[in-house]
């Protein structure tokens, strides 16, 4: 029987929502294939019984089985990276032989998820199409005219990043089965040696003259900067538009919004001044919460 | 041992990696996979960012073969520019598009790997990295040799003006499979793996009912925090 792997990348200790997407669609496609559906996670130790939420919510959303690839080198917090998750990857993987390996499309994830391909020798898609029919798989990389596909026999194994947004998640089991590989034999890695404030701004508010004063107020509530679109554009890790064109996709923009417009990764239609003071306010009932 | 760069360049705008690789110091060397017709002014680029020496590596056999024929065979051609373990080697790639070429050259050369990286600098033995990570510019430090995959300067503009033309490239190293120690016989099982032109879906942007759904979607992602700043 075939392994699905679906790599679940943290965020203060709960799954991040792309994550729980993919596993989602990893889940339909497995029951189209017959397969079995790991959600892999690395953490310093197993989580005790009184912790088990991240267990929980991962059955809950498709996983028939958790990995818990242990690693006593991680802290928990840190951010993805082939230096400090490969050697629990490459452990996982050793043990499950993927036929599938899936990866969450966020900007860490794009070097653990490519070096992890070369090192099975797998075919890599990047922001896949994972589409299961008759129980066949076919999978994409690309959209429309442009796109390319892969054989759909998964004769080889295949390493695919899904971007957010992509597809729904799914409900699974309350419980799921829990098993623990330990890690060992880190090889050279690089070693944080410090860090500094990141000097691009946290969002871009793009505005036209209909929509300046309430991307001001936006920009202000997140702690952004705002553009008519002709200079930077590209630089911020969110970039939401009230009007002018997005940029296209790249791997430092992880989230493209429009705000009364259907394009981009995420979109709230309506008009778009109003929506910018309504996520304005949004915001700072977060905030105070 | 004198430091050594090797820039793996692709397309034109691959320059800014050559800058910052020939901002190292020593040899900058740009390494490039392509028929010449389609890359050589990349290398005359190349040239004009300060690389002291192009190589052009090509067979009609990688023409078919994917992304990890095409790290196997830069791998290669690495270790026959100069064993990198013998001499401080600083490997240099793009962090765009699909981005698999540089960490899978990582993976078969067994050197560490670093993404998101937006500045390079050599501190006595050691590879310093800047990489962008979710909140801060985390800074690392690697004992050569290491590879780091660097992302480009979204705002930097290149005008017409400043591609030079292919043939001010200058000496040219061509190499060939065999020059590396490889065969095309070797690399042709991966035209299996490669995929191939089709019609797929068309993406369609996700769509929240009003604000407040996402805020709290964007939060979650940790792309706004709950203090208010993204």
């Amino acid at each position: 029987m075939a392994n699905v792997l679906c790599v679940i990348e943290l965020l203060h200790g709960k799954a991040l929502p792309v994550s729980l997407e993919v596993l989602g669609q990893a889940r339909r496609v497995s029951t189209e294939l017959g397969a079995t559906l790991y959600a892999v996670v690395a953490l310093p130790r197993a989580p005790s019984w009184s912790d088990d939420d991240l267990v929980a919510t991962l059955a809950s959303h498709g996983a028939d089985k958790v990995v818990i690839a242990t690693d006593e080198t991680l802290n928990g917090g840190e951010e993805l990276r082939w230096g400090t998750h490969g050697a629990a990857l490459a452990a996982v993987c050793d043990l499950l032989s993927p036929s599938l390996l899936l990866f969450g499309a966020t900007p860490t994830a794009r070097e653990v998820a490519a070096r992890a391909a070369a090192r099975i020798g797998a075919a890599f898609l990047h922001e896949a199409w994972l589409e299961a029919r008759d129980g066949a798989i076919a999978l994409f990389e690309g959209a429309g005219s442009d796109a390319r596909t892969l054989d759909d026999e998964l004769e080889f194994a295949v390493v695919a990043t899904v971007p957010a947004g992509r597809y729904s998640t799914a409900v699974g089991d309350d419980e799921a089965e829990v098993e623990v590989v330990a890690t060992s034999g880190h090889g050279p890695d690089f070693e944080e040696i410090g860090h500094d404030a990141d000097s691009r701004p946290p969002v871009l508010v793009l505005v036209d003259e209909a929509t300046r004063a309430a991307g001001e107020t936006l920009a202000r509530a997140l702690g952004g900067e705002i553009s008519d679109g002709g200079g930077k554009r590209g630089g911020a890790r969110l970039v939401i538009s009230l009007g002018p064109p997005l940029p296209a996709r790249n791997a430092a923009v992880e989230r493209r919004v429009r705000l009364g417009g259907d394009d981009g990764d995420y979109v709230v239609p309506g008009d778009a001044a109003a929506l910018a003071t309504q996520l304005a306010r949004a915001i700072g009932e977060g905030k105070s919460k | 041992m004198s430091l050594r760069a090797i820039v793996l360049c692709k397309r034109a705008t691959d320059v800014a990696l050559v800058r910052a690789a020939a901002a190292l110091g020593g040899e900058t060397i740009a390494l490039t996979v392509g028929a010449e017709g389609e890359v050589l002014s990349v290398l005359a680029g190349a040239r004009a960012a300060g690389a002291t020496r192009l190589v052009r590596l090509w067979d009609p056999g990688l023409e078919t073969t994917d992304y990890l024929g095409v790290a196997y065979t830069l791998a290669a051609a690495i270790r026959a520019s100069g064993d990198p373990t013998a001499s401080p080697t600083a490997i240099v790639a793009g962090d765009r598009g699909r981005g698999v070429v540089g960490p899978a050259v990582a993976e078969r050369l067994g050197v560490p790997l670093l993404g998101q990286v937006v500045s390079i600098a050599v501190e006595g033995d050691k590879l310093v990295a800047k990489r962008r990570g979710r909140e801060l510019v985390r800074t690392f430090a690697a004992a050569l040799p290491a590879l780091v995959c660097m992302l480009p300067d979204l705002d930097a503009t290149t005008s017409q003006h400043d591609v030079p033309s292919a043939n001010s490239a200058g000496d040219v190293d061509s190499w060939s499979l065999a020059k590396v120690g490889l065969s095309a016989a070797e690399l042709s099982y991966r035209k299996h793996f490669a995929s191939k032109a089709a019609k797929g879906p068309t993406p369609k942007p996700r769509k929240f009912p009003d604000a407040a759904a996402l805020a709290a979607r964007l939060r979650d992602e940790g792309l706004i925090g709950r203090g208010g700043k993204g």
